[in-house]
């Protein structure tokens, strides 16, 4: 399929990764995570000694049988101040992370271009999974499946009619869990990473609050038990409880009963740190109702098996770009090391406050509407749009009627398109669609006028989009967006702000958008901002081509990716 | 109780996987090995069910029934002494009494089991299925292993399984009843489990997969499905356990012991018993004794060197 805009390869590269180790069982949910180097690369991979072991033994695997040649795949375990000194190292091209970056030396810089410094992906991502089970499951199944501790443990939203018989026959499969050696292959639970706190007070929390914590008793381990858990399941708890809002380190499970698929849809909307989800249930209306409603990316039918990226094509693989670390991206050169972070004053914001209030009403409604319905508004504004082609108005030169009436044209039918894929693969099929991201701000930097044709793809997938740009190209814009209104796009979907470009970036990710897409090197935005926003993408300078012409290959589908999220549901059936 | 059975869910592909994974456990060696298939020896209902038998090859049947593995091989594995038998022999209706004679003469406290109740199809009137139960129980069988009819799981009268099936439990006396679903042609999970639980409802004191004639017989998937549904009819009454025999289709010394692993699994260690679980076999008896003939000797038996069944 079409390749993505710029990518080669390029060489040494770093990965950093954060602070919050996951998981505590032998296989802790690196899977689909781990940041392999496209061939080509060699990567350096840091991490903090908590999260280390499981990299140590991918290296060494690495190296038996000579499977990567000397140097391409090394790991280092070290103090903070580590993944800051090599990030400076000259050598270093590319920079990645995956996890929370609470530390102070990752503060930096975000690059309006990040063709002009290293680019920094990934974020926040993952962690657990959420097991929903309504009343219309099959109970021993999901319980077998649920006590196999995906990605370290879980919480499961049960039904009510349905949460006691899954808590017996959950306990039931925890005491019957086999502790050990995390190397050898019968081992189902091993010991927690090093360096990661008992969830003692985690469970004490928990009695306190009145919960029932069931535990299994260890049996003799290897090393006198030290660092192992056993596997526990923590019931009754309240939403509000911690450990529903954190992630509870070791094999634990818990486990809430909630009344029907509303209601497990809002908590699992409130969970954070839960990028995937699966959902028991036979009743298939209900099911497939549900599994629209989630919020989470991945959303599994009936299993717990998380997908393999390796047997799905380059669909699902973008697809699984959201689930943890994304495959690697295009990384700048670096000519100019990460400048220090800049301290802003901050006056209130009301006239973009109010801009993303709006953007935030009309989302939800311009999304859902089907692409045909948005197909017809952009077609009607293509039709409305003042001048013919050629014709420049007010001395916008660069942005002629003609060519925006037919990039116009163009999104609409991709909208009608807008449909989704589905992937065969030996065990199901996965339905491949991507949903809007929501509210897209775009902070607009570069000395030339505004280029409608970014806000297209975005409003065209389903987004509202707010733009903060010099008044230079505001003329164009208001004249789009009056011809959109007048086609029927809601009021609010499209909003476009003068002001200064210098630290734009900053303003718009403040009022925490959905999406931030930084346009140029003024209107960068710091790192404590932006660390707030889901999706930020610093859009490459080539990415539009010379004004006035066509866009670059492969821009048009990297801007269809960005203005949208992933959504992957498994549907498992058929032969395995 | 209706309402045990109202709101059964099984999916089937999660089953199914949850099966695949039992295979790939690692398989035991040496003298656990040994061990396993000893038990599983213990745990075999040593079977003849076809058109052609006569009284001489029953007797044969009964003879390798006391005893399953060569002496010197147990003898080698210090077990001559432990009472090494298969728990009991089944054959048809009609060669009951032969069975019976032979054991009574060998001094072997081994019991007949016999099926009944028109084995294979279960196509036949209620009255003569009665009758050959009483029958058999007459001619000394102290097990009857009926077989449902499939008609009623599959047109959903519950309610006239519950009666049959009580009916041939009145019938079978002091003699243990074990109920045969004939799983490969219920036609779905959910069928084999509301059937299982129907059948424990009523009396049974085994569940068993499959006649052994049908194109599916016991595979795990549907062996999972029944001890599910076990555990949960031991959860609702608390006390009753009902034992599961899995027969049809089991070969290798490999299988069993898989079998017997996917019970401890699914059921707990206390099935592992002759009172709650058997083996529905007949070439399995000498594929379990060829591997302990490999286990102490280090090489495989000709075909003479092993008794014939």
């Amino acid at each position: 399929s079409q390749p993505l805009f710029g990518s080669q390869p390029w060489g040494g590269s770093q990965s950093l990764l954060g602070s919050q180790p996951w998981g505590g069982g032998p296989s802790p949910c690196w899977g689909p995570t781990v940041p392999v180097p496209p061939p080509g690369n060699a990567a350096v991979l840091v991490a903090p000694p908590a999260a280390v072991l499981p990299l140590l033994l991918l290296a060494e695997l690495g190296g038996e049988g000579a499977a990567l040649p000397p140097g391409v795949l090394n790991v280092l375990a070290g103090p903070p101040g580590l993944p800051r000194a090599l990030r400076d190292h000259p050598g270093i091209r590319a920079v990645t992370w995956i996890g929370a970056a609470e530390q102070d030396d990752l503060r930096c810089h975000l690059w309006g271009s990040p063709l002009r410094g290293p680019r920094l992906g990934g974020g926040p991502r993952g962690g657990r999974v959420v097991v929903i089970v309504l009343d219309s499951a099959d109970l021993d199944s999901a319980a077998a499946a649920a006590a196999t501790l995906p990605r370290g443990g879980c919480v499961l939203l049960a039904q009510d009619s349905v949460a006691a018989p899954l808590e017996r026959r959950l306990r039931a499969r925890l005491g019957r869990l086999r502790l050990g050696d995390p190397t050898d292959p019968r081992t189902e639970v091993g010991p927690l990473a090093p360096e990661t706190p008992l969830p003692e007070e985690l469970l004490w929390e928990a009695r306190e609050e009145g919960a029932q914590v069931f535990q299994v008793p260890l049996p003799p381990l290897p090393g006198r038990g030290q660092r192992f858990y056993p596997p526990t399941l923590i019931s009754g708890v309240a939403p509000t409880s911690r450990c529903l809002r954190e992630p509870v380190p070791g094999p634990v499970l818990v486990l809430l009963p909630v009344r029907g698929p509303s209601e497990a849809v809002a908590v699992a909307s409130a969970l954070p740190h839960a990028a995937a989800a699966a959902l028991w249930a036979q009743d298939i209306t209900v099911a497939l109702d549900t599994a629209d409603r989630l919020p989470q990316g991945l959303v599994s039918l009936n299993s717990l098996d998380l997908l393999d990226p390796s047997t799905g094509g380059t669909d699902l693989d973008e697809a699984l770009r959201e689930f943890g670390c994304p495959p690697w991206e295009q990384p700048p050169e670096v000519e100019e090391p990460l400048s220090p972070s800049v301290t802003l004053d901050d006056p209130g914001d009301p006239e973009l406050a109010q801009a993303v209030a709006a953007a935030r009403g009309a989302a939800p409604g311009w999304g859902r509407l089907p692409g045909a319905s948005r197909a017809r508004v952009l077609r009607g504004a293509a039709a409305a749009l003042p001048g013919g082609p050629g014709t420049p108005e007010d001395g916008d030169r660069s942005d002629t009627g003609g060519s925006l009436r037919g990039a116009l044209l163009r999104w609409a039918e991709r909208a009608e398109r807008a449909g989704g894929t589905v992937q065969e693969m030996p065990g199901g099929r996965a339905l491949l669609t991507r949903r809007p991201l929501g509210v897209l701000g775009v902070a607009w930097g570069w000395p030339r006028s505004l280029a409608l044709e970014l806000l297209l793809p975005a409003l065209a997938l389903g987004n509202a989009v707010v733009v903060v740009a010099p008044s230079g190209g505001a003329g164009a814009a208001q004249r789009l967006r009056k011809a959109l209104v007048a086609a029927g796009l809601p009021a609010g979907a499209l909003t476009v702000l003068p002001g200064a470009s210098r630290c734009s970036g900053s303003r718009l990710a403040r009022q925490r958008p959905d999406g931030l897409w930084l346009c140029g090197g003024d209107a960068d935005c710091d790192w404590a901002s932006a660390v707030s926003v889901p999706c930020v993408w610093g859009v490459p300078a080539g990415l539009l081509g010379a004004p006035g012409q066509d866009l670059p290959p492969g821009a048009e589908r990297e801007l269809e990716l960005r203005c949208t999220r992933p959504r992957c549901l498994w549907l498992p059936g058929g032969a395995p | 109780e209706l309402g045990w059975i109202s709101k059964v869910y099984v999916n089937r592909p999660a089953v199914v996987r949850h099966a695949e994974q039992i295979k790939k456990w690692k398989t035991l060696k040496g003298n656990w090995q040994a061990a396993w298939l000893l038990k599983a020896v213990t745990c075999i209902d040593l079977t003849t069910l076809s058109g052609d038998d006569t009284p001489s090859n029953v007797q044969r049947l009964c003879f390798k029934a006391k005893h399953p593995i060569r002496e010197d091989l147990l003898k080698a594995l210090d077990m001559h002494d432990k009472g090494i038998t298969v728990a009991a022999v089944c054959v048809y209706s009609a060669r009951v009494s032969d069975a019976v004679d032979t054991l009574k003469a060998a001094g072997c406290t081994i019991p007949v089991a016999s099926v009944a109740a028109g084995f294979p199809s279960g196509q036949t009137p209620l009255e003569t299925k009665l009758a050959e139960i009483r029958l058999a129980v007459e001619y000394g069988a102290r097990e009857i292993d009926i077989v449902i009819s499939r008609s009623l799981v599959l047109t959903g009268q519950w309610e006239g399984l519950y009666e049959e099936i009580r009916l041939c439990r009145a019938a079978c006396g002091e003699a243990h009843m074990k109920t045969i679903l004939a799983t490969g042609e219920l036609g779905s999970f959910a069928n084999v489990y509301k059937a299982s639980m129907i059948a424990m409802m009523a009396g049974s004191d085994f569940i068993k997969t499959s006649t052994g004639k049908e194109v599916e017989n016991a595979t795990f998937p549907v062996g999972i499905v029944m001890m599910r549904a076990i555990k949960e009819y031991y959860w609702q009454t608390g006390y009753k356990v009902v034992g599961f025999k899995p027969a049809g289709g089991i070969r290798t010394a490999k299988e069993a012991i898989t079998w017997l692993m996917l019970v401890k699994d699914e059921l707990g260690v206390e099935w592992l018993t002759p009172e709650l679980f058997r083996l529905g076999a007949s070439s399995l008896l000498g594929d379990i004794e060829q591997q302990i003939f490999y286990h102490v000797t280090g090489s495989y038996p000709l075909q003479h060197e092993l008794a014939m069944a």
